[in-house]
């Protein structure tokens, strides 16, 4: 398989910090952001974030699994995107808001 | 593989068939095609033993557990026949949808590489994100829906991480025989997966999707999350945990030890308080995950038969408890402890297999959930964690305070509503219980069955 030179001169650990900073901040924007679209966006930060380490490890190995994984986690987010928005579509029809912190009903 | 093919196929066909006008089809077709993919499973006389470039394997263990999930499908599958009052679109798009889950559940316990256990793991969350929000009018369902969404995916993004460090760890995406280039990084990457996957199967520090969860979810669906999704995760957790054994560090069974502990504290002392039968259930589910994965310590190819039995008699109990709910909260509207007073004098089909269910999960002699925690404890105390083996025993004491509070409901006096459930929907509920006694009196039985 083809391996440009540019990973040879960056090495593996770069790529792994970056794509762990963004899965970081994907992380945090799902804990604390009411938004439930931003929040949606976050978590489609944490895949992509996910998908640089996968690309970067599969160039840096010469191993072209870690590149088809990413085409089959786009594809599952993808899927994600479409049963998520139905979802959320349901619930503004019901409670007509987008703010995740009215959904208290359900407690002991 | 000819499993997975045979439900997938017949699931596209009820999707089909939801649109043109054979409708009466829907059930048969499904439960033939259950029947059939068991009996495939069962056979084993697949033309081999691995597809898809090693990429799914039905071997031993992972054979076990398809199976498992069948069987348990198969036991789910007559109460569905209720999905008609709720119009006959719905019905074939449900069943259509379990049908496919199942189908994730099943490509779940017999992954051989990173990527098919992504694939099955998320074949059989979205379904069951779509199943949670079945109730499109009532709130309650949608926030379920939306919570177990959320935290659904953030759960799968964790996993997939872990396992982009996985692959960076091992240079490849095969579990089998893993060669490990760096070894911190495979520490922590094992760390982020079994985060993972304790989520999926609601383990303590992860488990508080569950409550509110099963809650807000239409309780026919309650009982497929509670059943083929854990058995699924499970069957994952196993295989993974199966497939390292050789290189996973020593410190894993004490994390192991760590999320037992804390999900047997966490959900006893929750499901101590709470007044909704739907949410005791719940809690006492992470009690039960807290027990199953004390098979997973320490498990290898040989000694899969204790996770694999406790797997079994609490699907067993899980469904005849979450269906008799189903049935009181759709004659009473609520289900609130005050909801089953009286069922002992209206329906005593029902208060009795419920009780003998409760006691089961309980771990009481002569059911299989005794059987079952004995086992588990045995392996946990040879491997020399004795003292967890005592607070185990001690909390699994504590957990009979709920399940009889239940029970105590169920035969209080008061209440004079009349229930009436379907005589054929009371003889498979009779048929289950039956099950569990039978299993906890001879265990030996499935074990002989599955090899």
């Amino acid at each position: 398989m083809y391996k440009p030179d540019i990973i040879q001169y960056i090495s593996l650990n770069h790529y792994l910090i970056l794509g762990a900073a963004l899965f970081a901040i994907g992380l945090i924007g799902v804990m604390v952001r009411k938004n439930i679209i931003i929040v949606f966006m976050c978590i489609e930060l944490m895949l992509n974030a996910v998908n640089l380490i996968l690309a970067a490890t599969s160039t840096f190995y010469s191993d072209s699994g870690g590149q088809v994984m990413v085409f089959f986690t786009m594809a599952v987010a993808a899927a994600e995107v479409s049963v998520g928005l139905a979802i959320i579509v349901m619930m503004y029809k019901n409670i007509h808001s987008l703010n995740i912190d009215l959904f208290n009903r359900l407690k002991g | 593989m000819s499993a997975i093919i045979i439900l997938t196929i017949s699931s596209l066909l009820i999707l089909f068939f939801g649109f043109s006008k054979q409708r009466g089809v829907i059930l048969p077709l499904s439960f033939i095609a259950l029947i059939a993919s068991f009996a495939m499973l069962a056979m084993g006389n697949n033309f081999w033993s691995e597809y898809l470039t090693n990429m799914i394997s039905i071997q031993s263990s992972s054979k076990s557990f398809a199976l498992l999930i069948c069987a348990i499908a198969i036991c789910i599958f007559p109460f569905f026949h209720e999905l008609i009052k709720r119009g006959n679109e719905e019905l074939a798009d449900f069943i259509g949808i379990i049908l496919l889950s199942i189908v994730g559940a099943i490509i779940m316990v017999s992954y051989q590489n990173m990527m098919t256990l992504f694939l099955g793991i998320e074949i059989l969350s979205i379904a069951m994100y779509v199943l949670a929000g079945a109730n499109r009018r009532s709130v309650n369902s949608n926030e379920a829906s939306i919570k177990y969404f959320i935290l659904g995916s953030f759960a799968s993004a964790i996993l997939l991480f872990g396992i982009a460090l996985y692959y960076a760890a091992t240079g490849s995406l095969s579990v089998i025989n893993p060669k490990l280039i760096n070894s911190e990084l495979y520490q922590f990457s094992l760390l982020i997966i079994f985060s993972g996957f304790s989520f999926k199967v609601a383990l303590a520090p992860f488990h508080f999707w569950v409550a509110d969860v099963y809650q807000g979810t239409p309780t026919l669906f309650v009982t497929v999350m509670s059943t083929i999704v854990k058995i699924a995760g499970f069957g994952a957790f196993a295989q993974f945990v199966l497939s390292q054994n050789s290189v996973l560090p020593s410190w894993i069974n004490w994390f192991f030890a760590f999320i037992i502990l804390a999900s047997m504290f966490i959900g006893n002392i929750f499901a101590y308080s709470q007044s909704s039968v739907k949410r005791i259930l719940a809690f006492s589910s992470v009690v039960q995950s807290g027990f199953i994965l004390m098979g997973i310590i320490n498990l290898d190819a040989n000694n899969s038969w204790s996770l694999i039995y406790y797997l079994t008699a609490y699907a067993l109990a899980s469904i005849v408890t979450f269906i008799v709910v189903y049935f009181v909260e759709e004659q009473a509207g609520s289900d609130h402890l005050d909801s089953f007073a009286g069922l002992s004098k209206s329906n005593p089909v029902l208060a009795v297999v419920m009780s003998i269910a409760l006691i089961s999960l309980a771990g009481v002699p002569l059911t299989a959930g005794f059987m079952s925690k004995l086992y588990v404890l045995r392996n946990i105390n040879s491997i020399g964690f004795t003292a967890l083996m005592v607070i185990a025993l001690v909390l699994a004491a504590v957990s009979f305070y709920y399940y009889f509070k239940i029970i105590n409901a169920m035969f209080s006096p008061s209440g004079d509503r009349r229930w009436s459930v379907h005589f054929s929907y009371s003889a498979v509920l009779v048929f289950i219980t039956i099950a569990i006694i039978f299993l906890g009196v001879m265990p030996g039985v499935l074990h002989g069955f599955l090899g």
